[in-house]
């Protein structure tokens, strides 16, 4: 609009009474276009032929998204557990610069039922541990009273895998939390560059 | 307008394509038919950075539940499962892995190309275990001599028995220390090692290496989206004339007629079709008047990672410059001579040097994992396993009538578990891979021998299986049905038994074999 406002504001000048006709050439009109180059560069129209790319950015780069799977304390024990698995660290993002917890509480909304219940049960434990063992929440834990409660992660790896459901549940957002910060923009950004800087092939839907 | 072909072809992956290649080259002309579309490479692929993708490279939740391969990335290239249904049972789960477009599989093959040995086609006379082939080493040489060139396979001559030697790009590429290491290790266990057998170049698909050349020929017409749902008898010759399809965009059916069928669907869509192709004089599925036809399903088993060791000298990015890189293959090595083991026949590993280790084998979190994990860029060395498994009568497919596809097709049911012979073999090659590494010196950060589902290996193979008496096979020699002299089945499902060794180069010597065999018989008015 504004570009536009300004382009017929100047059609009185002389130079440029070739605008007007520039507006009536059909595309295939292969007529030399009227010169525009006295114009200055924020009023020059765009060239006839080109379509542009505009950029554009993903909603989650500028913008927080919502979360609306977790309970309230869930969410609460989510990011707290977040800063404790993947802190910030030499300049690079952590998991809550990243926003992992958010859009770890997005994706496991969308999974299957069997995830959502690790996810759901393992929380609740760790909640209900801190407030059985400290007579706190688990947010308010400090890294030392938390690291008590996160004994399964120091267990070697096995075949197995952890014997009791918040094993599993930790092992998995150990993985998950890791995996949603190293693969955000905000970690990327920062520096942490993991496989050219998360650049893919990407194949789009075909028909 | 109707124009009749000589042979019609059903697939156009590894089997479909080199079908069309070798039938075109020597005048016949082909139609054919497959179900999915034809990518378009600059249009239909852009170049994306992970934090744009809508699941941050997760991938959608649950939208591939069998396809462990299909990343964010490449999600929309694989088989939609919902559209494609089939059916196991759930303690037996299955991992079909299906890419349905032009090129089929070969569009994302990991390109490993070895040529079977007569300890797989011969391999009852060796250790009285499951059938020999009708098909020796020496009646497929001639062909694996040829695909190799056209795939480009590099590799390197090593002379052993069980893994013959072809007509390769040599390969003489210098091995990192690492991997020197792991070399010595491995003689002093008296244990193979090689460079990998692998084709080369950007891209190494059907759809660069056969159809082009095919199609130059004129005698090709390919139609894609083009799913077959049944292939049709004359009911007075019993002869195959042709075969019904739907297009998969506007669901409007079809029939494509044609003197001569090949079949090249991938393994199981072939016995699918054949299955689904009953009549009155065809009441169990077509060519399969034995009644094996879906039986002796198998595949490779594959231990992921069986062992992740580090190569200490690298830890905090110490490594010079040529300790880390590469990696290679070790052939079968077990029960060559005499039975020397708790199972019969063997397994292969392929090894690889480098990369930071999985974060889940480290026992630790927050600032001491990312340091550790720091420490450890590029230290891993890690194997996995790819084992022999026995063909079963009882692993079977079967339609089942009340799951169709998104097109009305009936779909499988799969039934395939490994059984004691592959745990043992698999628990062994954990073993032994612990040992190689130790005797390099690399530390090992995790072992286990859990094989991947049934399936997920991807090289589903045997359900139409070749044999010389037609009471208890499917196929000749030539791939041509005991039953119905122009069917032929030129895919994986053909196969006897498997060894440890990937599949497809032997599939693609296969169709060629079988495709010179149909067109001299077709000249000769014998099919
Ligand atoms: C990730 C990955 C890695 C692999 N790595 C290796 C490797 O390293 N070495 C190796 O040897 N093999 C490997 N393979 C396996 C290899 O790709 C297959 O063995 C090979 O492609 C099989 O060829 P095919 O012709 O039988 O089937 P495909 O290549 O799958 O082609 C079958 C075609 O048939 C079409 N079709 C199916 N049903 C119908 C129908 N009803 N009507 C019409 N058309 C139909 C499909 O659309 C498809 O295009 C790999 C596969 C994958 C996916």
């Amino acid at each position: 609009m504004k570009r536009r406002l300004a382009i017929q504001s100047l059609l009185g000048l002389p130079g440029i009474s070739a605008l007007p006709m520039l507006a009536q050439q059909a595309p295939t009109d292969k007529t030399k276009p009227p010169s525009t180059e006295k114009l200055p560069p924020e009023l020059k129209p765009a060239p006839i032929d080109e379509f542009p790319k505009l950029a554009v950015i993903r909603p989650d780069a500028v913008v927080a998204g919502e979360t609306n799977f977790l309970s309230a304390s869930q969410s609460e024990t989510l990011r707290h557990l977040a800063g404790l698995l993947v802190p910030a660290s030499g300049g690079r993002a952590g998991a809550t610069e990243a926003g992992a917890p958010e859009f770890l509480d997005f994706l496991i909304g969308r999974s299957p039922a069997p995830r959502q219940k690790l996810y759901r049960a393992g929380l609740d434990k760790l909640e209900g541990d801190a407030r059985h063992r400290y007579s706190k929440s688990f947010s308010s834990l400090t890294a030392a009273e938390a690291d008590s409660l996160l004994a399964a992660l120091h267990q070697p790896w096995s075949q197995q895998g952890p014997a009791d459901e918040l094993g599993r549940f930790l092992e998995a957002a150990k993985e998950d939390m890791l995996r949603a910060t190293m693969n955000s923009r905000e970690f990327l950004a920062s520096g942490g560059q993991r496989r050219a800087s998360g650049l893919g092939t990407y194949w789009h839907a075909l028909d | 307008m109707t124009t009749d072909y000589d042979v019609l072809i059903i697939g156009s992956g590894a089997s479909g394509g080199m079908a069309a290649h070798t039938l075109t080259k020597l005048g016949v002309s082909c139609l054919m038919l497959d179900a999915g579309p034809l990518l378009d490479f600059d249009r239909d692929k852009s170049l994306k950075a992970v934090y744009d993708l809508p699941y941050r490279g997760f991938g959608e939740p649950g939208r591939f539940p069998h396809v462990t391969q299909a990343s964010e990335f490449d999600a929309n290239l694989w088989a939609d499962e919902k559209q494609n249904p089939y059916t196991y049972d759930p303690k037996d789960p299955y991992y079909w892995v299906r890419i349905r477009m032009i090129g089929g599989k070969t569009l994302r093959w990991g390109r490993a190309s070895w040529r079977l040995s007569d300890f797989e086609f011969k391999g009852k006379d060796h250790d009285g275990q499951g059938d020999n082939w009708p098909v020796s080493l020496k009646d497929l040489s001639p062909y694996y001599d040829r695909a190799e060139p056209m795939f480009r396979v590099s590799g390197r001559k090593e002379g052993w028995p069980q893994l013959p030697d072809g007509i390769f790009l040599a390969d003489e590429s210098r091995d990192s220390l690492s991997v020197q290491r792991f070399l010595d290790s491995a003689r002093k266990m008296q244990v193979p090692t090689t460079k990998q057998r692998r084709s080369t170049g950007s891209l190494a698909s059907s759809v660069n290496l056969l159809l082009p050349d095919a199609l130059v020929t004129g005698k090709l017409k390919i139609v894609p989206n083009a799913i077959v749902r049944e292939i049709s008898v004359d009911k007075d010759t019993g002869r195959a004339n042709g075969a019904h399809f739907v297009d998969r965009l506007s669901k409007r059916d079809f029939f494509a007629p044609a003197k001569a069928v090949v079949v090249g669907a991938s393994c199981l869509e072939s016995t699918r079709l054949l299955l689904n192709s009953k009549s009155r004089q065809h009441p169990n599925g077509l060519a399969n008047s034995s009644g094996v036809l879906g039986h002796y399903l198998f595949d490779q088993f594959y231990v992921k990672n069986v062992v992740t060791a580090i190569v200490p000298e690298a830890r905090g990015g110490k490594a010079p410059r040529n300790l880390m890189g590469g990696g290679g293959y070790i052939p079968r090595f077990r029960n060559l001579a005499d039975r020397e083991k708790n199972f019969v026949r063997g397994y292969a590993y392929d090894f690889g040097s480098g990369g930071t280790p999985s974060a889940k084998y480290i026992p630790l979190y927050g600032e001491a994992l990312l340091k550790e994990l720091a420490e450890l860029q590029n230290t891993a060395f890690s194997l996995t396993t790819m084992g022999e498994t026995l063909p079963r009568f009882e692993h079977h497919v079967r339609i089942n009538p009340n799951v169709k596809d998104e097109w009305g097709i009936p779909s499988l049911h799969i039934t395939q578990r490994y059984t004691d012979n592959e745990y043992a073999m698999a628990k062994d090659s954990m073993n032994v891979a612990e040992e190689l590494c130790k005797g390099a010196g690399f530390e090992v950060l995790s072992k286990h021998f859990e094989m991947v589902p049934p399936g997920e290996s991807i090289h589903e193979l045997g359900t139409c299986r070749m044999g010389a008496n037609p009471k208890t096979s499917v196929l000749n020699g030539f791939n041509q049905t005991h039953d119905i002299r122009n069917l032929f089945v030129m895919d994986g499902s053909s196969f006897v038994s498997g060894g440890s060794q990937n599949p497809t180069l032997t599939i693609l010597a296969l169709s060629m074999r079988a495709s010179e065999y149909l067109a001299e018989g077709m000249r000769k008015g014998e099919i």
